[in-house]
């Protein structure tokens, strides 16, 4: 059983949080200031044939990492990042790259990042894994577009990820080049812009985020666009969407090049977006259940390919020992 | 195809993206250091992880919309599809396979050991191994076409598998043969095509048939392959119990004789001993029936001197054995005393007389057939079988036993009598399990055990192994089992057999012709389709199918005729009866107006109802 405090405690907190002082906006009132500056708009459900003659019988593609990291305290771990590019009706394009701070190059790029950063070596290890599956997902999505030139490549993340890598702009220009929309699809939106656009502010927070702003502010399928003189991010086109019954609204990043290709990717994102789902394509999920990598697989492969000496020497944490 | 995860050494799970594994069929695991081990599969698992299953809450990736839009894309969710199955190493290991191998179809040559023990011309080919389908391009000519097939939609099939070849010599180590299976399930096509296979190779065989459709003349189907065709009508003797065989009644012991007593109707201890103190050594039957008539007369009569007189004045006996007889009389009223005993002697004596068994032709056929390599096949009704069995086998082993023995001590040889195999079906019903007293069942027993010195097998077929006594059933080395559906012989067959409880979990649905073969001669269970057959069982005629063709029958030669007569009244026929009956045609005037129905329907002749006349046929 859990303490009493904790119990108390935690029934204060949602107190606090349903409180008025949290909750001093009204959905009406937002989407009317919002109304000012963007448009609300509703996608529409493709037919399958409309779908093709939209796409013009091309593909669609979407690109997810998966990471994954063994090991007890720094520098003794390993990560093994995998990469995959799917594509529809075409093989797969996987990419992988193993890293640990046991290496001296991994190990000198991490504590640069960590002075530079001013971050314990721990925390600049995870930063510098985070970049590495970007750009390692960057080079995946390089490869299928020029292999396959499909009508959209989708990223799994917002543009700002990727978009402190040299292939970024390589990418971009490729795309641009081949007809093929780019759109990076955020699950978990993350920013907090709107408040201050909108002229909302709270004198006890020092932010307030769009997550909470966006809740159940959009009818199903509805998608807000901004107008051009307003960015969430840099000169990026970022549409806040609800694409499912689910409530919480995803965002869409786009380059300003394909700004006019909005509309489309939106009811073809919409299309093939389970309408009990999270509210993200299908062919998204798809991939990254598919890329995934497991604990148990990871283990597995890690007991397979290292001598047990070396992995009890190197990464096998305490933990793992305890019996209970 | 590959290998996964936790394996052992005698069990693997594979799985593939590309192709599902079909049950039984056998793949080579390439683990070079276990010298490329051969797994057959035993169970087959699909999945597709991007299709919720219904127990677990997966959120939902797809939705039919969503599919649909994807497919127009390109995409097939099909191709997620991932196939597993379990695989039972059948070589012996004594390490476990490793897991990631890659696994692989076989060529025909490399499995060769695991399906063919024995060729075609040495062996009993029964039928095709499940799950060798894809062997069948990769066989050597030896092996083909060997063993064509039947379905019952698309008629005769040609080969596809590897043949099953019985290796019937080695029932020398390992004898006798049990079928079994329910009604339906291609039992006694099975047992058909082992006769057949058996006839082949010359063995001569003793069939008790109380189904009267052990006969191998009719060719199963004009459509069979020619070089396929067999006719074994000349190496088969079929005799019927009161017709054409029977038993000697001198040759009858008292226990014979109870044994045959007891058949029509069970019999007591009393009656028992009345026989023993009846009948004589090398007795004839009216003697015996003459003793038994004089006996219930001296009981009945009032007192002895009252049936002397009657007993004296006979003409029947020979004047100086009178006293004898008499005194034989007035010792056996002493010992037997009961009217009623004797009574139901009589009666029962008196219905196998009339049955016709007691015959002096005796076996003397049945030993001349055997002796002759020939199929002596035995008809009967089921209650005469079982008694007649018991004789039959016991004097035909005896006779075995007798030239065995003889050759093995050295000694001057009598009469040679060759090794024979014993079959039949509803064995259950020859040797039945429990204290039911069938004569048959100690020779069955007696042969089960030691009938391998002797060259004497037994094949049998039931459909109620369940029922089948338990000594026989231990001794049935080889057992191939058809769709079983009752529990308690499902778990004789557990019990009985090496199938594996997944294969015994089938075995209620297995479809007609499909069985297993566990023998110790095969080394493994096996699933096997037997082969069709090259005759047929006189009543394969379906009886539905003969209402059918009775009105088919003859029907062009009556339309031909009745077309001479038309218009016909319904109320005026005798005429064309008449005429019909110079045709040996024999129709009945209610029989003649349905065909003349029958001709309406289809449009022959055209009907018409008068109220006065009632109906007319006329002549389109």
């Amino acid at each position: 059983m859990f303490d009493k405090d904790i119990v108390l405690s935690l029934q204060n907190f949602n107190k606090k949080l349903k409180s008025e002082k949290f909750n001093f906006y009204n959905l009406e009132i937002v989407r009317k200031k919002l109304m000012t500056k963007g448009e609300f708009k509703g996608a529409s459900k493709l037919s399958p044939t409309e779908s093709q003659i939209l796409t013009n019988k091309r593909p669609i593609t979407a690109v997810d990492g998966s990471r994954i990291e063994y090991g007890s305290s720094y520098p003794y771990s390993i990560a093994i990042m995998r990469t995959l590019a799917a594509t529809t009706g075409y093989p797969e394009l996987t990419d992988t790259q193993t890293l640990s701070p046991l290496t001296p190059e991994v190990e000198m790029l991490v504590e640069d990042l960590a002075r530079k950063k001013r971050i314990s070596n721990e925390e600049a290890l995870k930063l510098y894994l985070k970049n590495a599956l970007a750009e390692l997902e960057l080079k995946t999505a390089l490869a299928a577009v020029r292999k396959y030139k499909p009508y959209m490549l989708i990223l799994d993340g917002g543009f700002l990820l990727f978009d402190k890598f040299d292939n970024w702009n390589i990418l971009c220009e490729e795309c641009v080049q081949n007809d093929t929309i780019l759109v990076g699809v955020i699950e978990e939106v993350a920013t907090a812009e709107v408040a201050p656009l909108i002229g909302i502010e709270s004198i006890d927070r020092p932010r307030i985020y769009d997550r909470e702003i966006l809740f159940g502010l959009f009818n199903k399928g509805e998608y807000l666009h901004l107008h051009s003189d307003y960015k969430i991010k840099k000169d990026y086109n970022t549409i806040f969407a609800r694409l499912s019954t689910s409530p919480q609204a995803i965002a869409c990043d786009f380059i300003g090049e394909q700004e006019s290709s909005i509309e489309d990717t939106l009811n073809l994102l919409f299309t093939l977006s389970p309408a009990n789902g999270q509210g993200i394509p299908s062919w998204l999920q798809l991939v990254d259940a598919r890329v995934r990598l497991r604990k148990k697989d990871m283990n597995r492969v890690l007991y397979t390919c290292l001598d047990s000496d070396v992995i009890e020497r190197y990464f096998k944490p305490n933990r793992e020992r305890r019996i209970y | 195809m590959q290998v996964v995860g936790t394996t052992n050494e005698h069990e693997i799970w594979a799985s593939s993206g590309e192709r599902s594994f079909r049950l039984n069929e056998l793949l080579i695991i390439e683990d070079s250091f276990l010298n490329y081990p051969v797994g057959e599969v035993i169970e087959t698992y699909s999945v597709n992880p991007f299709i919720p299953s219904i127990d677990e809450k997966t959120p939902v990736l797809v939705d039919g919309d969503v599919m649909d839009v994807l497919n127009s894309l390109g995409y097939e969710i099909a191709d997620e599809m991932i196939y597993f199955a379990k695989l039972r190493i059948i070589s012996e290991l004594f390490y476990p396979v490793k897991t990631g191998a890659n696994i692989r179809e076989p060529e025909f040559e490399e499995v060769r050991d695991l399906l063919i023990r024995t060729l075609p011309p040495d062996g009993l080919t029964v039928g095709v191994i499940q799950g060798t389908e894809g062997l069948t391009d990769s066989l050597p000519i030896e092996l083909q076409q060997v063993s064509p097939l039947f379905d019952t939609k698309k008629g005769i099939m040609p080969q596809v598998g590897v043949p099953f070849v019985f290796d019937y010599k080695s029932m020398n180590n390992y004898p006798h043969i049990g079928i079994f299976g329910g009604s339906g399930s291609g039992k006694s096509f099975g047992l058909r095509v082992l006769i057949e296979e058996l006839m082949e190779k010359k063995v001569p065989l003793l069939v008790f048939d109380p189904h009267y459709e052990m006969s191998f003349k009719d060719v199963f189907d004009e459509n069979l392959p020619d070089d396929f065709k067999g006719d074994y009508d000349r190496s088969c003797l079929i005799v019927t119990v009161g017709v054409d065989a029977g038993v000697k009644f001198d040759t009858l012991t008292s226990g014979d004789l109870c044994n045959l007593l007891g058949a029509v109707s069970p019999i007591t201890e009393a009656m028992e001993s009345a026989v023993s103190a009846v009948l004589e050594r090398r007795d004839h039957l009216a003697l015996f029936q003459d003793r038994i008539d004089s006996l219930i007369k001296l009981l009945e009569s009032p007192n002895d001197d009252h049936y002397r007189q009657e007993f004296m004045d006979r003409t029947d006996i020979e004047e100086k054995r009178k006293n004898q007889y008499w005194n034989k009389l007035l010792a056996l009223k002493k010992q037997v005393g009961q009217i009623s005993t004797l009574k139901s002697i009589t009666w029962r004596l008196s219905r196998l007389v009339r049955q016709g068994i007691f015959m002096d032709k005796g076996i003397k056929r049945i030993e001349e057939g055997l002796k002759a390599q020939k199929t002596v096949i035995i008809r009967g009704t089921i209650w005469m079988l079982r008694v007649y069995a018991a004789y039959v086998l016991r004097s035909v082993y005896q006779k075995r036993r007798d030239y065995r023995d003889a050759v093995q001590k050295g000694q001057t040889i009598e009469e040679k009598f060759p090794p024979f195999v014993v079959i039949t079906d509803e064995a259950h019903n020859f040797a039945p399990k429990g204290d039911f007293n069938v004569p048959s069942k100690r020779e069955m027993r007696e042969i089960a055990q030691e009938g391998r010195k002797y060259g004497v097998f037994l094949i049998l077929a039931s459909q109620r192994p369940a029922l089948l006594d338990d000594t026989i059933n231990a001794q049935l080395n080889t057992k191939i089992i058809f769709r079983t559906v009752r529990s308690t012989d499902l778990n004789v067959i557990r019990e009985e057999t090496d199938i594996a409880s997944e294969d015994v979990k089938r075995l209620p649905y297995l479809p007609s012709g499909t069985g297993y073969i566990s023998s110790p001669v095969i080394g493994r269970t096996m699933s096997i389709k037997v082969r069709v057959s090259k005759t047929r069982s006189p009543h394969q005629l379906n009886p539905f199918d003969e209402l059918e063709e009775q009105l088919n029958e003859h029907f062009e030669l009556v339309t031909k005729i009745i077309n001479d007569y038309l218009p016909l009244n319904e109320s005026n026929l005798i005429d064309i009866i008449l005429r019909l009956e110079k045709e040996e045609i024999n129709l009945s005037e209610i029989e003649l107006i349905n065909y003349l129905e029958k001709m309406a329907e289809n449009g022959i002749v055209r009907k018409e109802t008068n109220p006065l006349l009632g109906i007319t046929y006329k002549g389109e």
